[in-house]
């Protein structure tokens, strides 16, 4: 199979816990959202890919800055300070959970869409990583509605209130009082599980692809870093949890980074020495 | 040394690390604590064993004789021991100059066993005349996911000289030679008849003069039979070749450079004027070369002349003010002085008056005009816009031509293939006109 092929499967792969989330949550945040921003946010990707090479870097930015904008006189009109003409209304942006709900989930969508069709690995991990974050956040919300009957916009409150709150206590107090995503009960753990697997397998299979004539060298090297990266990470993650109850997550994982990255630096200076 | 990409990887999943303990998820957090370190166990694995074990690897070229000549292959061998105890990946390169064509394993990629020595063979030949080196062998190593590399010089650098192919030097051949000789009819350099050196006798005729009667031979067959001194006069010339060697002619594409060019043309015509009894002498001007070959009837300053352009390269600039006050200090016989010059950054050049360029000898010029020199494209566009440079260049040159005409240089525009015809038809005519010392 040819390497233009295989990438965007592999990227498919890594992807896999976003777009498993998306598909998840959508169905509950589809009745919450505004069509047309969501539309509108959607249809960029396919804006990107008509425009002419040398503009498609500007989509992104210019549909972020022209809705600010939006928003602004929309902001502006509402405090009275600016009037829109009647036959510009249809720019108005209300700001309320519709549309914030559109906006997430739309971008969302485009930093699944450019993960897989990214052409490095960690363009693809990092568009993973940054929508993990919110789809999980999402994914709290649906739970929650699911769980209390709640409408999206209360449990919206709800859960980001919570997840403020568990913030604030990171910091200032050094542990994490509540946690939604920890003390819920997901339904769709195991397959969130399963995807978080096939996306590992993702980023492994993407070294081993990334140079087919050297298959064989890779497949000899690359099990040392995958065998004894999984031990650390699993001490480390035990270190984590065994850290939990006192309050030192955050404190116990910074650790095992922190001697991790001073053996990178020692073993590199060395390296260099010799 | 970890890659850009590597410490962006690195970068955004600590980031999710982060996230991941804020969201408190803990399928997240295992997930993004794994990736972190097997991205880091490659790094920290790869700086402790592959990055350490290249140096391990002992490296060593043989070429063999320094000298070659254009277009001749040239057998090069590197090998590769690895002194380390695990097996070293790597791949390597050999630096070569951009006048050389290889052939074979000059790049590639190895995996070493302990112990194991791998011998690679490439072959090289160049493009152009002058002396280039082959090296240094860099040679690097990845990891596996290609994050991080780290790379070895090996400062081995060997010369190579590269002397005029034997193709380009057609001339030296005698075949070659005879048809300029027999068409031109210049091969026979001296005037038989009243002169300085005595040449031989003959019968005396009605018409000659008596004052040259040998009388010491008088009667000598019968008695009576009178002979006639003849005298001949020397018409034999030098002629010196004097080469702009400056960066003014380091100008042209990666097969054909006007240098060598220049320089074969050059030998070509010094073994046919040589064949044709006279001597010839060069001379390598610039600010940073200043070579004299004295003019001889032999082969010898033709193969000096092969041997100093093996091992120079044109640099500096030229200056044709210079170059004939040189002559003014090395050439002290007569002779034929022919400058070969693109005078393609003429900068420092200014007019002057008649009496600056007056060198005492007869002095041609050659303009190279260095249109065959530029790289040709199948593109309508391009070839208008280099056919519309070439002729400002050709003009330039044309009204360049025409000011060293006026101060007593004769001076012509060749083209890459006109260049020997040109200087065989002013050595023809330089010799025509001589009167002799």
């Amino acid at each position: 199979m040819k390497q233009e092929y295989i990438n965007p499967l592999i990227n498919i792969a890594i992807m896999a816990p976003s777009i498993y989330l998306i598909y998840h949550i959508f169905p509950f945040v589809f009745g919450t959202l505004n069509l047309y921003i969501f539309g509108f946010i959607v249809a960029l990707p396919l804006i990107k890919f008509i425009v002419p090479k040398k503009y498609d870097y500007i989509i992104y930015p210019t549909a972020t800055i022209v809705f600010l904008v939006l928003l602004l006189i929309t902001m502006l009109q509402d405090a009275g300070l600016v009037t829109i003409p009647r036959y510009l209304a249809f720019l108005e942006i209300s700001y309320d959970v519709h549309t914030f709900a559109s906006v997430i989930i739309g971008a969302n969508i485009i930093l699944i869409y450019e993960g897989i069709v990214a052409n490095r690995i960690y363009k693809t991990v990092g568009y993973l990583l940054l929508s993990v974050g919110t789809l999980l956040d999402q994914l709290a919300i649906v739970t929650f509605m699911s769980l209390q009957g709640q409408g999206y916009l209360y449990s919206y409150e709800y859960i980001n209130a919570e997840e403020l709150f568990s913030l604030y206590t990171l910091f200032l107090q050094g542990f994490q009082k509540v946690l939604p995503l920890a003390t819920m009960n997901i339904p769709v753990n195991t397959q969130i599980l399963a995807t978080f697997i096939i996306s590992t397998i993702g980023v492994i299979a993407h070294f081993y692809f990334s140079d087919r004539e050297r298959n064989s060298e890779i497949t000899n090297r690359l099990a040392y870093p995958v065998f004894s990266g999984a031990i650390l990470g699993m001490a480390a993650f035990s270190i984590l949890r065994l850290s939990t109850p006192y309050g030192y997550q955050l404190f116990s994982i910074s650790l095992s980074m922190l001697a991790m990255v001073i053996a990178l630096v020692y073993s590199s200076r060395r390296s260099k020495k010799s | 040394m970890i890659k850009k990409s590597g410490l962006l990887l690195l970068a955004v999943i600590s980031y999710g690390i982060l996230e991941s303990i804020i969201l408190g998820y803990s399928y997240y957090v295992i997930f993004s604590v794994i990736l972190f370190f097997i991205i880091s166990s490659d790094i920290l694995l790869f700086n402790l064993y592959s990055a350490t074990d290249l140096n391990s690897v002992r490296v060593e070229r043989r070429v063999g004789n320094n000298s070659a000549r254009k277009w001749q292959k040239k057998n090069v061998e590197v090998s590769f021991k690895n002194k380390s105890k695990r097996t070293v990946y790597l791949h390597y390169y050999d630096t070569l100059s951009d006048v050389f064509l290889s052939e074979g394993d000059f790049e590639g990629s190895l995996a070493l066993k302990p112990g194991e020595e791998a011998l690679k063979k490439y072959s090289i030949s160049s493009v152009a005349i002058g002396k280039y080196n082959v090296g240094p062998i860099i040679m690097y190593t990845e990891d596996p996911m290609k994050i991080c590399v780290e790379s070895v010089t090996i400062p081995e650098v060997d010369e190579i000289k590269i002397a005029p192919a034997l193709a380009d030097i057609h001339s030296q051949r005698s075949e070659r030679l005879s048809n300029f000789m027999f068409t031109r009819g210049i091969h026979y350099s001296r005037k038989a008849g009243q002169g300085y050196n005595f040449f031989g006798l003959r019968q005396y005729t009605e018409s000659d003069d008596f004052r040259y009667v040998a009388w010491s031979r008088y009667g000598i067959i019968n008695g009576e039979d009178l002979y006639i001194k003849q005298m001949e006069e020397e018409r034999q010339i030098d002629v010196i070749f004097l080469i702009d060697y400056s960066i003014n002619v380091n100008q042209g594409t990666n097969r054909k450079r006007m240098y060598d060019k220049i320089v074969s043309t050059v030998i070509n015509a010094a073994y046919t004027i040589l064949k044709n009894h006279d001597g010839v002498g060069f001379s390598l001007d610039s600010t940073l070369h200043d070579y004299f070959i004295t003019p001889k009837k032999s082969q010898e300053p033709i193969q000096k002349l092969q041997k100093i352009i093996s091992e120079i390269r044109p640099m500096g600039q030229f200056s044709i003010e210079s170059a004939i006050e040189k002559i003014k200090k090395n050439v002290k016989k007569n002779a034929l002085i022919f400058i070969i010059s693109p005078f393609s950054y003429p900068e420092g050049f200014r007019h002057r008056p008649k009496g600056d360029f007056r060198a005492g000898k007869q002095v041609y010029l050659f303009l190279v005009d260095p249109y065959d020199f530029v790289e040709k494209r199948e593109d309508e566009v391009y070839e208008k816009l280099l056919l519309s440079a070439g002729t400002k260049v050709r003009r330039r040159l044309v009204y360049v031509s025409k000011f060293f005409n006026g101060v007593g240089i004769k001076t012509s525009v060749s083209r890459e293939k006109e260049l020997l015809v040109r200087i065989m038809a002013e050595y023809s005519y330089g010799k025509m006109i001589n009167e002799g010392a």
